[in-house]
């Protein structure tokens, strides 16, 4: 029997499994998707080998690419971008990490506390989190952001709009700020040449500027695993875990089962107790079904599918609220057209920021052509020129909303480098009926029945729409500042790409699933470590590291409360998964 | 998937479940009279339909984007190679009739000869092809706006942002047996990106030289 059994290896579960390991605890990580080990061989930079949902390497589907990927049902406009595999959708995240405004914590009494939501607030302080976050800050690492053309561009806007900068990690008014990045920053030759030849490492470290973040870090070429720029869990918390006896006195490495679909949470009555016992995966490339035992399990597998395994299960939800409250940050994208270079497919995926406390945030964002492409064929709002699909929000001071096409749309993409494109991303509010459920429409697969993601776009919360029309509008103003000729604001559909709170942790048990530890409320020794465990929208901003350091605090709960051990954040000093420790590790096993 | 169990109509529900997030139409395809339709549709047909999509969403010098009236001297997503990529994206696997491209085909023709009864006839065999580009948009506006096409929501929706990614991708140039491109792609040629690389020359230094937040 293993004590735990992590069931996702995204940016969640790698870390509770890396944090459990070195506390010497027996760790199985299940990873439904392939772990690409020699990502320089494994991966390219070419958006149609990496990005596309149907095909790409980093889609939501199994390891072979010929087959299609996994089903779920999206009964509206909308899309959902999820990634398989080791690392999960951190494989292509901006690695963006601030911490969610104090707001979104009990006990805040702030002047703005009646701008949050106040009825889904985190069930403790944002000081009980601050130390957890020094800790996965420390780990990952998170530095400030080195600025390209793109970053250089929006910062200045946005102080010519009035805000002031931002100097510490906590948020508490509204201001602009170099991004905390859990990116390496350029060091060497990083960041100052096209050569190739002058960018392998050690001559390079760090972030090579490559521009390809979204497509999953290999850089710089030669780097040992640890050491790749960018620190999605496949590059740092994944490494520590499989060493963790190299660099933890009384660790132990974690076992990995890439390919392995957790299909069943295995319980067992102990008294008036459901417990978790263990999980039954199947084996994506083979077909076989295996269970293992359990003293704990821990459900990481995201916002969409923890609440699907949880149902498959046939798991107890007496409160109704397994798979409700999802948030998503109700996004749109504003996009400036400039008469000069930007760099928009150069540098960070995103290394600026504005913030606005109570209201959300809003990034510049980079990428390829394909992807921004894509993005900007998303709207709610019709076809620009041609109609507007009805929708209910305005051109918040942009030229023009809605999706182009045609030559519009040739037009808009004719460089991809003199755009500036702001992502925004509002604090929204947890709404019960935005949802994730087994969908009845469609069979089920191999896994079981498929999930069914709802959002009910067009009747949000007034907070929440409220805080869109204001942030969409600081977008254009700033991008207007920056110089646009023409601004267009995209008015996306739901475009999930941060989904929360299915599962959310609450102080009250008549609207959560999980108690203030992360622990199920009605089963026992039955954890959420991803996404769906937070309790809000992480107040609006990327979610990622406050997903992580809520991670290690479970990780110490199960410890304490199930492995007789003491909590050590508080009194420890966490190792960083760039230490020589780990490096040594890393190379001498070859991962 | 257990597609080998599939039947002929059960094809398209599953079909659509994969491609991102597609939703069911096999009972909207029914009441509208096009599961027939999407059966019939030979490969020639999809091709030309799907020609007229993407013409639609990227258009260029071609023969597509000329009879629907909005052109470009650039190339576009036809010589991009989006057609063929888009009609394997959506199917998938191959052997089952009606494909997903023919579900797809076949909607954007059913609701292209309800916005003009006139599009039967033209110099393609496909309806949506001969519609000029206003009424393609119309066709997009009827199927995001008609509560009869409710089920096709999430389709419709990212349909062109599906077109528009493979336009702009590598896709035409592409091996995925190599996993290499055999020249420039279209894409990169028309969004001016500089193309892939190791690096950029794009470090512009720390804002007011911060290099480390406060705590």
């Amino acid at each position: 029997m293993r004590d735990a059994i992590v069931v996702g290896a995204g940016g969640g579960g790698a870390v509770a499994a890396k944090e459990l390991a070195a506390r010497g605890l027996d760790v199985l990580l299940l990873e439904a998707g392939p772990r690409f080990a020699r990502t320089e061989v494994d991966w390219t930079h070419f958006e149609i080998d990496q990005t596309s949902a149907v095909s790409g390497a980093l889609r939501f589907g199994p390891a072979d690419r010929t087959r299609s990927p996994w089903a779920r049902e999206l009964p509206q406009n909308s899309f959902l971008w999820q990634a398989a595999g080791v690392g999960g959708t951190t494989q292509h995240y901006y690695a963006n990490s601030p911490r969610a405004f104090p707001g979104a914590f009990a006990d805040y009494r702030g002047a703005d506390a009646a701008a949050y939501d106040r009825a889904h607030e985190f069930p403790f302080a944002y000081s009980e989190l601050v130390p957890y976050y020094m800790w996965v800050e420390e780990t990952l690492p998170v530095q400030t952001s080195a600025m390209g053309t793109k970053e250089e561009v929006f910062l200045n806007a946005a102080r010519a709009v009035g805000l002031p900068l931002q100097r510490c990690k906590t948020t508490a008014k509204d201001s602009f700020r170099p991004q905390e990045n859990a990116i390496l920053q350029p060091r060497g030759t990083a960041g100052k040449t096209e050569d190739v030849g002058r960018l392998r490492f050690p001559r390079a470290q760090g972030c090579t500027f490559c521009g390809h973040c979204i497509q999953g870090c290999i850089e710089p070429l030669g780097a040992p695993r640890n050491l790749k720029a960018k620190r999605s869990t496949d590059n740092s918390y994944v490494p520590m875990a499989l060493t963790a006896g190299r660099w933890a006195r009384g660790g132990r490495p974690i076992t990995l089962v890439a390919n392995a679909f957790a299909v069943r949470v295995e319980t067992e009555r102990v008294g008036p107790q459901v417990r978790a016992r263990g999980i039954t995966w199947r084996a994506t490339q083979t077909g076989e079904v295996v269970t293992e035992d359990a003293r704990v399990v821990v459900l990481a597998g995201g916002a969409v599918e923890t609440p699907r395994l949880w149902l498959n299960s046939g798991l107890p939800d007496p409160n109704g609220w397994v798979g409700r409250g999802l948030t998503d940050h109700y996004p749109d994208l504003v996009v400036g057209l400039m008469p000069f270079e930007t760099g928009a497919s150069k540098g960070p995926g995103s290394g600026a920021r504005a913030d606005f406390p109570g209201r959300g945030c809003l990034y510049v964002g980079g990428a390829p052509p394909a992807t921004i492409a894509f993005v900007a064929a998303l709207s709610d709002s019709g076809i620009t020129g041609f109609y507007d699909n009805g929708a209910p929000v305005g051109h918040a001071g942009a030229d023009a909303v809605g999706r182009a096409v045609g030559t519009a749309l040739k037009s808009f993409l004719a460089n991809v480098d003199h755009l500036l494109t702001v992502v925004v991303v509002p604090d929204d509010d947890v709404e019960r009926r935005n949802s994730v459920s087994l969908s009845t429409a469609f069979p089920p697969d191999e896994h079981g029945p498929v999930p069914r993601v709802e959002v009910q776009h067009r009747s949000r919360s007034a907070r929440s729409v409220r805080n869109r029309e204001l942030l969409a509008a600081k977008a254009v103003e700033i991008v207007r500042a920056a110089g646009a000729h023409t601004v267009v604001r995209l008015n996306l559909p739901p475009t999930m790409f941060h989904v929360q709170s299915t599962m959310r942790m609450g102080a009250r048990a008549d609207d959560s699933v999980l108690d203030a530890a992360g622990e199920a409320r009605w089963v026992k020794r039955l954890f959420v470590a991803d996404n769906s465990a937070l309790p809000n929208a992480a107040a609006g901003v990327n979610p990622t590291l406050t997903t992580q350091a809520l991670a290690t605090r479970t990780a110490e709960q199960i410890a304490t409360r199930y492995f007789d051990d003491e909590p050590w954040v508080h009194s420890g000093s966490p190792v960083s998964s760039v230490a020589p420790a780990v490096t040594r590790a890393v190379v001498e096993l070859g991962l | 998937m257990t597609l080998r169990r599939s039947t002929r109509r059960t094809f398209v529900r599953e079909a659509l479940t994969v491609v991102g997030g597609l939703t069911a139409l096999p009972e909207l395809l029914d009441r509208a009279g096009l599961t027939e339709a999407a059966l019939a549709a030979d490969g020639d047909l999809v091709e030309d339909t799907l020609s007229g999509l993407v013409a639609f969403v990227v258009p260029g010098p071609d023969r597509h984007s000329v009879a629907q009236g909005e052109s470009s001297p650039e190339p576009g997503g036809i010589d991009a190679g989006a057609v063929p990529a888009l009609i394997l994206g959506l199917d998938s696997i191959q052997e089952f009739q009606p494909t997903l491209a023919a579900g797809v085909a076949a909607l954007l023709n059913g609701v292209a000869e309800r916005v003009d009864p006139g599009s039967a006839s033209g110099p393609f065999r496909s309806a949506f092809a001969n519609l000029s580009f206003g009424k393609k948009a119309a066709v997009f506006s009827v199927l995001e706006s008609d509560p009869s096409f409710a089920p096709f929501r999430s389709l419709v929706g990212v349909l062109a942002a599906l077109v528009a990614f493979l336009a702009y991708s590598e896709v035409g140039m592409f091996d995925p047996a190599t996993r290499t491109i055999a020249g420039e792609p279209v894409g990169w040629r028309i969004s001016s990106y500089d193309g892939v690389a190791d690096g950029r020359d794009e470090f512009r230094g720390y804002f007011e030289h911060r290099r480390k937040a406060d705590a």
